[in-house]
């Protein structure tokens, strides 16, 4: 098959997964659903569990740090948030295909079905905590502006970017299952190299151009500052759409190489 | 209208063990290193040369000693495994009753857990609403439905699964061994519901080890060896040779 063809078949793999967005959404649902079954609050507490974790960085940071706690502490909670939303489906990509196996053995299912579950549960987790974030500009009243349009388009593209991402981990650390410590690691020292519990500005200014080359970094920016009402770097939206771009070509390309074996490596 | 076709199909399991999954190995083998590690991971030939051509009406039984390659050409045939080499082409709807389960939530109550086994078997969530009321009448668990599956006894939560399985005909219908559940009275109940679904299915293909259902249920049987076919025919034909092999 040529190139263009196997691109093509990896592209078929995306649509049929989004034909069956009922199963996504009963798979995305499903582990939500059985970790608060039985107990009294529910759901609540995916809010309240984050809402308990955020303040309780944010104050002890603020401290730490030597910040205004108005500012610190709205600003760390919303960095988590969104962190969150983006690397927690990296991480559960890369034993989500072997998780799955039951299902892929039993029925024709594009794998591309269970990617999108998995980001579509973080989507529903950032929606019980959009009450935090609204709880955070009612008490803290951060300097929002009209820029918060821009966190539509730029959880649009975070989202997008999370899809092409999960699936290329997913294929590499099913074939190889050392790559699953690997990205756990990876995701770990991206936590500490990544503003999430620090602010850009504490980096000397000569230093900044360095988080243009740290995708998490490009992304949070994206997705996070609209929501503080800070200004999201002009050369972010570039580089964000060029890796978005990047990824849109390389992953569906490699789903369609190997479309045949992958079933194999499950 | 359902068909199969499937021409000199091979099937071949790569076996990964963990040199095999190690990203290290893998680098090495690509950069020719002094480490030279064993080339080929270990492959298992499951199917070899495999042609057959079904139409609608056929009734297909699989036979074969463990490992002969039954349940994995059931796998081609539903499309799960795609083959190594040779092409399948199926057209048609196909449901193969192997988990009944898959999808099934313990913390949920019997309504739903029907809703989720109907949305896994590919119905819209309004399609499988409107069936709701028939399969959970058929399960004949009655106010059990309000309560969560994990009240449930194996048996009932079984039944649930069968009922649900079965409410759907597809245009192909694939069985590893043949599917029933529950006690005396819901077995019989059960078994003239597994009959409708066999009778109206265009294709059916069963594995199974019991001969007396393969002679019930099928008009031609496909006799699997080591992954090839060692013989095909009317059922009678080939039951018999078979017999006279196994004695």
């Amino acid at each position: 098959m040529s190139i263009f063809g196997q691109y093509k078949a990896g592209l078929r793999d995306f649509q049929a997964g989004a034909k069956s967005w009922r199963i996504a959404h009963l798979l995305g649902y499903s582990l939500l659903r059985q970790r608060y079954s039985r107990s009294r609050l529910g759901q609540l507490w995916l809010s309240l569990s984050t809402a308990i974790t955020v303040i309780a960085f944010g104050l002890v940071w603020s401290l730490l740090w030597n910040q205004p706690i108005k500012v610190f502490l709205p600003y760390i909670a919303i960095t988590h948030i969104v962190w969150g939303l983006i690397t927690a489906s990296l991480q559960d990509a890369t034993t989500s295909l072997s998780a799955n196996g039951a299902l892929f053995g039993n029925q024709e299912t594009s794998f591309a079905t269970v990617i999108y579950s998995l980001v579509y549960r973080q989507l529903i987790v950032f929606a019980h905590n959009i009450i935090i974030i609204i709880g955070m500009w009612v008490y803290f009243k951060p300097p929002l502006n009209l820029t918060l349009i821009y966190f539509v388009p730029g959880l649009l593209l975070t989202v997008l970017a999370c899809v092409f991402t999960a699936y290329l981990i997913a294929l590499i650390a099913t074939r190889f299952r050392d790559v699953v410590q690997l990205i756990i690691n990876v995701i770990q020292i991206a936590y500490l190299v990544t503003p999430v519990m620090w602010m850009p500005e504490f980096m000397p200014k000569s230093y900044n151009w360095l988080l243009t080359f740290n995708p998490f970094a490009v992304f949070l920016s994206l997705t996070r500052d609209p929501l503080l009402g800070r200004a999201v770097p002009e050369n972010y939206w570039l580089i964000a759409c060029g890796i978005t771009l990047t990824l849109a070509i390389i992953t569906p390309y490699l789903v369609g190489r190997y479309s045949k074996r992958i079933m194999f490596w499950v | 209208m359902a068909d199969i076709e499937l021409k000199n199909v091979d099937l071949v399991f790569p076996v990964y063990n963990a040199r095999a999954r190690s990203l290290r190995a893998h680098v090495l083998e690509q950069l020719g290193g002094v480490l030279k590690p064993q080339k080929k991971h270990v492959t298992v030939q499951a199917l070899c040369g495999i042609n057959m051509k079904l139409r609608d009406g056929d009734r297909v039984g699989l036979i074969g000693h463990n490992g002969a390659g039954k349940t994995t050409l059931l796998r081609v045939l539903s499309r799960i495994y795609p083959p190594s080499s040779g092409t399948a082409t199926i057209r048609g709807s196909i449901s193969s009753l192997t988990n009944i389960t898959l999808g099934m939530d313990p913390e949920a109550t019997g309504y739903d857990n029907i809703l989720f086994r109907l949305i896994f078997l590919g119905l819209s969530f309004s399609e499988a609403k409107s069936k709701i009321k028939e399969v959970a009448e058929f399960s004949g668990l009655g106010d059990y439905l309000h309560l969560p599956l994990r009240t449930y006894s194996t048996g009932m939560a079984l039944r649930l699964a069968f009922a649900s399985g079965t409410s759907i005909v597809p245009d192909i219908l694939v069985l590893d061994e043949m599917i029933g559940a529950g006690d005396a009275t819901f077995r019989e109940k059960s078994l003239r519901r597994i009959e409708n679904t066999l009778d109206a299915a265009k294709i059916l293909v069963l594995a199974s080890h019991d001969l007396l259902l393969l002679e019930m249920y099928c008009d031609q049987i496909i006799w699997l060896d080591k992954g090839k076919i060692k013989k095909r025919g009317p059922t009678a034909k080939v039951l018999t040779a078979y017999r006279e092999a196994l004695s």
